[in-house]
């Protein structure tokens, strides 16, 4: 199920493949695209002259999400926010359907990822977004915690001299200003809200990644989708995602915040060495946080699979406590529970056996007025094999599908109600409506042009163009064969 | 000019008879190629609305589970369709805009068309959400068997995925005809066939990275077992390597901060060591070394009549 592989292989169904990372084709930035001519050689025409070259330029920027991501780009979070349950052993991780994100920035300002040798395999690229975790234990009772606050790029820029208001003491992106210039990218301003968390020294060092732990911590996966809830399909048979993972486990009981943070450029700010014992930032460390979730690990987990393992059970609590899980009396059909019988049975055997196939009494008001209770199953059946019945349609009303169920002389309604709920909803559905109108007159139309074709042969049929056991010749098969036709050219 | 007594005539005696009027429509649609094609497009658009009726698509909860006891809170419950019921729903569906018997005879030579280019539909409005060309089953679903899931586990894992089985043993998988949320808590699943095990499981990009806890008197240690990263020793990739494991290296410090470099280097010693040195070592390999196994949980309804 899972694979590695670096090739494009086709995935099986529901296949995994763990890609080291998806190089976008152009990184953020600026860029100018030029294009020099030069015309030479003989035989040019005199008005052309020689030699002369012809520039075009033309500049152009690649936008990449820097201090903020679109909510629609997060797939996952994992655990999920405020989640309680066994995590204990996990690293949190967040995926993101845009694949090359992680890897559009520079870590390192001016190291790009490297063009591997002729059959070589890439080196891994460090990416430029991390997961940050602390926990409510960093922080000493009384001092302030990591919280999230709201500001604007300014608040990431020093204070002198162009709008900044970062105050000294403070590590942050350095690379917003160039040669005391503001330099941001398009799209962005001193005003463009963002949210950020400072963090004290100490601690940014002994939790923040390595440049290399960071090459290790994102990946690329290929997914195969076909087996994804509809919510989740987006017209494609694969689907590439990107996935960061977190460096750091919880305590059991603590509430862990998971921040998702930019690093654009901070790779030198990053502890490094063996031990990652070499440090460089100052006081406090400044980091826009594109995305917090938090989750607490517990001993009692409230997990993926104890849920579904404990479907269809009452949960009973025992006088000492103990969790006891009772089956619940439907095995696991689509029904109601069978009613308790007494030896008196007052007709209870009756109401289960209807109960069994699905069956709920529903108050029903008849069309002379009078109210009573009728059998009413919808289109689930509490069986594994379908029924078969052969009826014939159209019906022209739904009082034709009423049935009289002679053991509990009581009314079924149930394709009664099928055939008004089928009226109802093509009424309700504009376009259907509209649609079979038009269907069912064009064909009216086509029989009475035939009508009158015939009758215009029959007449005058020596005078008319063409031959009508011409036309009787191509009249082949049936409108089954129609559907057959076009079903093996789609298929073909 | 026509007589229009005896077209008259002629028109009524047609309808009086839904053989030759099917005759008649087979004419009309056949006889022409190129309106043939258009008849089929448009028989098509509409047999796609059918079809989503036919999978239960914008059909009112509660007349498909009328009574809250059918699908409690924290329940699985598996179901069949009835095909008939739902015979019936587009019978009535087919019903608007009849007014005459003229109309009525019409339906009566029409609606086996729709009918059947309905069911042919079913099977491919799955397939066209997945971005494939729409494509005709080969045999049209007659048995379609499913599950209602309302659980806390639909919300909070909406990757979620479920598959069926035809048999006990997991060995025949069936066609994913619709998956969908009816509500935040409420899975509605239908196969193509009659399912006898439903596996449900976390997806591909959703499995998560952790370590084995070992819990010694209240000492917690950590591991985490190796798999193999390519095809080697008839071995697939992605599978456990029996007993050979990684302890969990953490950063100086007491806040549980991973040394990924150090971990990384550990588990490819270890790999090499244990004769399964990995074609690369890049992040891909780290990734999936690092996967925790994902739990599936499987169900088996159990019929009792």
């Amino acid at each position: 199920m899972l694979n590695t592989t670096h090739t494009n292989q086709d995935l099986k169904i529901g296949e995994i493949r763990f890609v080291q990372h998806f190089l976008p084709s152009f990184s953020a930035g600026e860029y100018t695209l030029s294009i020099k001519q030069s015309v030479s050689g003989t035989g040019i025409k005199e008005s052309i002259p020689a030699n002369e070259n012809y520039n075009q330029s033309h500049q152009f920027a690649v936008q990449a999400d820097r201090f903020s991501i679109k909510p629609a780009d997060i797939v996952t979070l994992f655990p999920p926010n405020a989640n309680q349950g066994s995590y204990e052993n996990c690293l949190p991780h967040i995926v993101l359907s845009n694949r090359a994100l992680p890897w559009e920035r520079e870590l390192v300002t001016g190291v790009a990822p490297k063009v591997p040798g002729k059959g070589q395999v890439d080196e891994d690229y460090p990416s430029w977004m991390a997961l940050l975790s602390f926990s409510a234990s960093d922080f000493p009772v009384g001092t302030p915690s990591i919280t999230s606050q709201s500001g604007t790029i300014a608040d990431l820029i020093p204070t002198s001299g162009v709008g900044g208001k970062l105050p000294t003491n403070y590590t942050c992106y350095d690379g917003l200003v160039a040669h005391g210039k503001l330099a941001l990218e398009h799209g962005e301003a001193l005003d463009t809200p963002i949210v950020y968390i400072d963090i004290p020294a100490d601690l940014f060092n002994s939790i923040a990644p390595s440049i290399d732990d960071l090459k290790l911590l994102a990946h690329g996966r290929t997914v195969e989708q076909s087996k994804k809830s509809e919510e989740q399909l987006d017209g494609a048979q694969n689907r590439d995602y990107s996935v960061i993972v977190g460096n750091r486990l919880a305590e059991s009981g603590t509430t862990s915040f998971v921040h998702l943070v930019c690093l654009d450029g901070m790779g030198k700010y990053l502890p490094s060495g063996k031990d990652y014992n070499t440090t460089v930032v100052n006081e406090t460390v400044r980091l826009v946080s594109m995305r917090n979730w938090q989750y607490t690990p517990r001993k009692d987990p409230e997990m993926f699979e104890q849920y579904l393992m404990e479907l269809n059970n009452k949960i009973e609590l025992s006088g000492t406590g103990q969790r006891k899980t009772v089956p619940d009396g439907a095995n696991g059909m689509l029904r109601i529970p069978p009613l308790e019988n007494s030896a008196k049975d007052n007709g209870v055997t009756a109401v289960n056996k209807a109960l069994n196939f699905g069956y709920t009494a529903m108050p029903h008001l008849t069309r002379v007025g009078e109210e009573t209770v009728s059998w009413y199953r919808g289109p689930l059946l509490p069986v594994s094999e379908p029924i078969a019945i052969n009826e014939t349609f159209p019906k022209f009303n739904s009082d034709s599908l009423l049935r009289f169920n002679s053991d509990n002389k009581m009314l079924d309604v149930s394709y009664a109600s099928a055939w008004e709920l089928g009226r109802l909803s093509a009424l309700n559905t504009s376009v259907f409506a509209q649609d079979l109108y038009l269907w069912k007159k064009r064909q009216k139309q086509g029989i009475v042009n035939d009508v009158e074709q015939g009758l215009m042969q029959e007449k005058w049929s020596e005078l008319l163009p063409f031959d009508s056991t011409q036309t009787a010749k191509n009249i082949v098969g049936n409108v089954a064969k129609i559907v057959g036709k076009q079903t093996k050219s789609t298929n073909s | 000019m026509i007589d229009q007594v005896e077209k008259a005539e002629r028109l009524k005696q047609l309808y009086s008879d839904v053989p030759s009027l099917k005759a008649v429509i087979k004419q009309i649609t056949t006889a022409d190629p190129g309106r043939a094609e258009a008849e089929m497009d448009e028989l098509n658009n509409l047999s796609r609305w059918t079809a989503k009726w036919r999978l239960l698509y914008n059909l009112p909860y509660n007349y498909l589970v009328p009574d809250g006891r059918m699908l409690p809170d924290e329940s699985i419950r598996f179901f069949s369709i009835d095909q008939h019921w739902l015979d019936c729903l587009i019978d009535g569906a087919f019903s608007i805009g009849t007014s005459s018997s003229n109309d009525t005879q019409l339906m009566k030579a029409l609606e086996p068309i729709l009918t059947a280019s309905t069911k042919l539909n079913v099977g491919g409005i799955r397939t066209g959400l997945l971005g494939n060309v729409l494509e005709f089953t080969e045999q049209n679903p007659t048995n379609v068997t499913g599950l209602l899931l309302n659980s806390k586990a639909v919300k909070g894992w909406p990757s979620m995925q479920v598959d069926g089985f035809a048999d006990v043993a997991k060995t025949i998988p069936l066609k994913l005809l619709r998956m969908s949320c009816l509500s935040p808590n409420t899975l509605l699943c239908l196969f193509d066939g009659t399912v006898k095990t439903v596996d449900m499981h976390l997806p591909g990009e959703g499995l998560h990275f952790g370590f084995d806890a070992l819990d010694q008197s209240g000492k917690v240690t950590f591991s985490h077992k190796m798999r193999y990263t390519s095809d080697v020793n008839g071995q697939t990739a992605g599978s456990e390597i029996p007993n050979v494991s990684v302890p969990l290296t953490f950063r100086s410090g007491s806040k549980k901060v991973v040394d990924v470099t150090a971990l990384a280097s550990n588990m490819l010693t270890q790999l090499t060591a244990a004769k399964a040195v990995p074609e690369n070592w890049t992040s891909a390999e780290f990734g999936m070394e690092m996967v925790l196994g994902n739990p599936h949980v499987i169900y088996t309804p159990t019929e009792s009549t």
